[in-house]
């Protein structure tokens, strides 16, 4: 054990989004000892993803949002020790504070423990794809992957794009993408966005996010990008990849669309896999997602963890920034601003109407032919889990698993996890409760550890 | 008293309910399982799928395991492919000469009670499991061993057993048994009303404690915590049940502390499952890295090939322990129409199909397989 | 649309451009690739899907080490990509 070099620090931020850096830069303002831990090469997280050559490049600050936010806080990171390339697997609650194992390194994977008085997790969240026929053929991706690809390296994920799902990051998106040179060729929405009209009390206080997105609907019609609102992805169709996209009404009228990338987000799914293994309190917001319960300072209901960002509900990056200035705040005993507070219930309100216009029904649980494969890892079909439940009297998620497989392969049930609870339900008629859920989002490695690194966890190791 | 009235109820909806349920049914009983949550959802769900003979002393758990492993494989012929059963054969390997010594006593052993156990050295060891570390220097060869994908196979049982006619009733918490002016069961109750019986079946696993207390027949039957760890798919690995030499001891140890030997196999999905663990922590479900770590570091020590290959899961399970090792099956003459099938400790997997044979024999009044004496539930009490 | 220092990596034996920052996956997208593996089962094309780390499609060997995340892992001058697609093909 003589070389795991532990170290003890008073607070460990994993992510370095926008939640992550404000609580970092927070927590070191009011002098303590941080570690700010991030997965890939570069702080700022999805929102703020960039390619280093171009912190100051014009066309880079088009492709972003609060940017000067982002290089205020980056002023103020100097008094963090900021880790990139850090890949967190293991939080364990210690008799005092926390023990973090990570590994360093996409390549490398080499162990480091971090012992912490208290860990902020801000791990943030990624695509949420509701399965549909085609959706495993290379080129249809999440759109928030797709954006970190052109954010991080100016690289398009294709040259023909269509985009789908719901929420406003479709057109976050579609917006970089034409601003970058790429043709989209149409943006379904599944909801009704006019539909923000009728919660009017929601976005007052929050005029700069109706501009902002009356800007990007306009910038798709400088660019006559058609924006579908009601309509939903049928089909993405190819042999080897994506070739063509169908898009569909209620009603059933479709329409398509030659294509070489589909980006879709049907919402996010907020990576709770850390968090569950100190089992907080959870709850299921309004999007469906599970989510970590905080309180007014960002506390969970383990105390010394505590949670920021999309974890604790998806609300977007503003929130998401303020909260990680309340969890710092609070970690360091330092009085919160209250209009930060109000604003934060301002944010969370717009959230909840958000999450209620821009909702994916369940009808591709129903709709999903049986051949199509919802787990993507273990390539286990839509029929499978359907026979599960009719043949095996599977009615859970876990139950799916363990007699199909899906969720069982090397991403442990990310992608699959809420598609899976969802088809089970529309097959069996139960409700999935809670427990359903945190079954589904909990796993312990967060990611996938090489045997070698685990091995040094033993204590009295050497003997085998 | 409910409309419907079942010659049985089973309680609990793992591999032993299920081979009760299938038994019972199959022998024209009416069947009703019932089980706290989904199906599979208690050790079963946690457990590697052992159908062992190699762990087994001579005396009445191996005769059990021995009668299983025929049933087993008559068991193959009504169970799809999927259930993944498999006489692959398990080897006990030794780093010492004395740990192999130890070993190859045990085997003379056991040969004498009907196991076929070939002691094999290192050359053939190599053939046999060509990335073994080359400090392995012998071990003995079971090749009555099997595996099987324990979820799967109660599954299907179960729905075999509803071919039958048997019902199945998850999400179904026993809170009692209603008892009739003779004292015998008449009829079970639930937190969904109660469910007409004349026999119930305790085969609630490591919860068979809890079950037995509400029946009126206590058995000691408490948790025995394992962790197992599961590799991301490999190219074949390794070939057979791998067990280090101590893992039979530890099966057999009273210890309440922890221990660990390495059991090492690979799935059909190309994943290899290390164990095991033992350890009585009561139900929780806290990770330890502790025994993490030892599992991972035994397993490296046996295949210093999967130093790299990374465990993309860990699971933990509470293996159902009675104080002697042994498991409590047969009728509990305390209380007329109980029937226990529980403590099956790590072994259930493999003593299921065993159990479901003595269990029906004791509900139709048929003459026993194999005498039940060792298996009492009423053992306890003359320790006591 | 891309500046700084251009430097060279290698995929699957043959060069590719890389610039500072950039990811595996940028590189391989940059040079065309839309997938660059099979699946175990159904042998299956894949490439980029969640592109932020979760969903561990788009595999690649880094240097000799196998399942490293495209998306996530940088490259280096010199770094050696190999993926499993080129291997079959080579």
């Amino acid at each position: 054990m003589a070389d795991a070099q532990r170290e003890q620090v008073d607070v460990v931020v994993v992510g370095a989004g926008p939640s992550g850096l404000a609580a970092a830069v927070e927590a070191a303002a009011g002098g303590l000892r941080v570690v700010l831990l991030e997965q890939s090469a570069r702080v700022g997280g999805a929102y703020w993803r960039h390619s280093p050559d171009h912190l100051d490049d014009l066309a880079e600050v088009r492709l972003h949002h609060d940017w000067t936010t982002f290089r205020r806080l980056l002023a103020r990171l100097r008094a963090v020790d900021v880790r990139t390339e850090h890949t967190v697997w293991g939080l364990e609650r210690l008799e005092l504070g926390f023990r973090v194992r990570a590994l360093r390194g996409e390549v490398e994977r080499a162990p480091v423990v971090l012992d912490a008085t208290s860990v902020v997790v801000a791990t943030g969240t990624h695509d949420r794809v509701a399965p549909f026929p085609g959706w495993t053929l290379p080129g249809v991706m999440g759109a928030g992957g797709g954006q970190a690809l052109l954010k991080g390296s100016l690289v398009a994920p294709g040259s023909r794009v269509a985009l789908a799902g719901t929420g406003p990051l479709l057109l976050v998106v579609a917006d970089g993408l034409l601003r970058s040179g790429v043709e989209v060729v149409a943006v379904a929405e599944s909801g009704h966005p006019t539909a923000y009209g009728l919660h009017p009390s929601s976005w007052s206080g929050l005029a700069s996010r109706t501009q902002e997105a009356a800007a990007y609907v306009a910038t798709l019609a400088q660019h006559r990008v058609p924006y579908l609102a009601g309509r939903t992805i049928r089909a993405a169709h190819g042999a080897d990849r994506v070739e063509r996209v169908t898009f569909a009404t209620r009603r059933g009228r479709t329409r398509e669309y030659d294509v070489d990338a589909l980006l879709v987000s049907h919402g996010f799914t907020p990576q709770l896999e850390l968090l569950l293994q100190v089992e907080p309190e959870t709850r299921v917001d309004g999007d469906g997602s599970l989510v970590v319960v905080v309180d007014d300072r960002q506390r969970t209901s383990v105390p010394g963890v505590l949670a920021t960002g999309e974890v604790t509900g998806v609300g977007g990056a503003s929130l998401a920034i303020l909260e990680g200035y309340v969890a710092g705040r609070a970690l360091s005993d330092r009085a919160v601003d209250p209009a930060v507070l109000r604003r934060i219930d301002v944010h969370r309100r717009f959230a909840r109407t958000m999450h209620a216009v821009h909702v994916t029904r369940d009808t591709w649980a129903r709709d999903l032919p049986d051949d199509e494969l919802v787990c993507r890892c273990e390539e286990v079909t839509a029929g499978a889990v359907r026979a599960a439940c009719r043949e095996l009297g599977v009615d859970d998620v876990r139950g799916a698993k363990l007699m199909t497989r899906a969720g069982m392969g090397l991403c442990q049930g990310r992608m699959c996890g809420r598609a899976v609870t969802d088809l089970v339900a529309v097959t069996t008629g139960r409700e999935p409760d809670r427990a359903d859920a945190v079954r589904a989002a909990g796993r312990l490695p967060a990611v996938p550890v090489p045997l070698s690194a685990l091995a040094r966890e033993a204590r009295t190791g050497g003997d085998a | 008293m409910s409309a419907t009235a079942y010659d049985v109820v089973v309680v609990g909806a793992g591999i032993v309910g299920a081979s009760c349920a299938h038994r019972l049914a199959e022998a024209g009983l009416s069947v009703c399982v019932v089980d706290r949550g989904p199906v599979v959802s208690g050790t079963t769900g946690a457990g590697e799928g052992n159908i062992l003979v190699s762990d087994k002393q001579a005396g009445p758990e191996l005769d059990l395991a021995l009668l299983s492993v025929r049933l087993w494989h008559e068991l193959a012929d009504i169970l799809p492919r999927a259930v993944e059963l498999e006489a692959k054969g398990g080897i006990i390997v030794s780093s010492s000469a004395a740990g192999l010594a130890a070993v190859v006593a045990a085997a003379d052993r056991q040969r004498a009670h009907g196991i076929v156990a070939d002691v094999v050295g290192p050359d053939r060891l190599a053939e046999l499991e060509p990335h073994l570390a080359h400090d392995v220097v012998g071990g003995v060869s079971y090749p009555q061993d099997m595996q099987v994908q324990p979820m799967l196979a109660a599954a299907h049982l179960l729905r075999i057993a509803r071919g039958h006619g048997a019902v199945v009733r998850p999400h179904t918490r026993m809170v009692g048994v209603d008892l009739g002016a003779d004292g015998s069961i008449r009829a079970v109750r639930t937190d969904g009303g109660p469910i007409g019986c004349r026999w119930v079946v305790n085969a609630a696993g490591t919860w068979g404690g809890e079950v037995a207390t509400l029946a009126g027949g206590p058995v000691p039957v408490l948790p025995r915590r394992g962790f197992i760890l599961v590799t991301e798919p490999l190219p074949a690995t390794v070939h057979h049940k791998v067990y280090g030499a101590d893992y039979v001891a530890n099966v057999a140890s009273d210890s309440a502390g922890l221990e660990t030997s390495p059991v090492i196999e690979s799935t059909r999905a190309g994943t290899v499952l290390i164990g095991a663990s033992r350890e009585r922590v009561g139900f929780d479900r806290t990770p330890s890295y502790d025994v993490l770590g030892r599992l991972a570091a035994q397993a490296i020590a046996l295949f210093p090939v999967l130093a790299g290959a990374r465990v993309q899961r860990t699971y933990r399970g509470f293996r159902p322990y009675c104080p002697d090792h042994l498991p409590v099956i047969g009728a509990d003459p305390r209380v007329d129409g109980l029937v226990h099938a529980c403590g099956h400790e790590g072994a259930g997997i493999g003593l299921a199909p065993a159990t479901a044979v003595l269990v029906t024999e004791t509900v139709t009044g048929a003459v026993p397989s194999m005498p039940v004496d060792a298996f009492s539930p009423l053992r306890f009490e003359a320790a006591a | 649309m891309r500046k700084g220092d251009a430097f060279a990596v290698r995929v699957d034996g043959a060069e590719a451009t890389a610039y500072a920052g950039d990811t595996v996956a940028a590189v391989l997208v940059r040079a065309g690739r839309v997938s660059w593996r099979r699946t175990r089962v159904g042998d299956r094309p894949r490439g980029l899907f969640c592109g932020i780390g979760a969903c561990q499609d788009c595999l690649v060997t880094v240097d000799g080490v196998d399942g490293v995340r495209a998306c996530l892992a940088p490259v280096a001058p010199g770094t050696a990509v190999t993926t499993s697609d080129g291997a079959d093909r080579g």
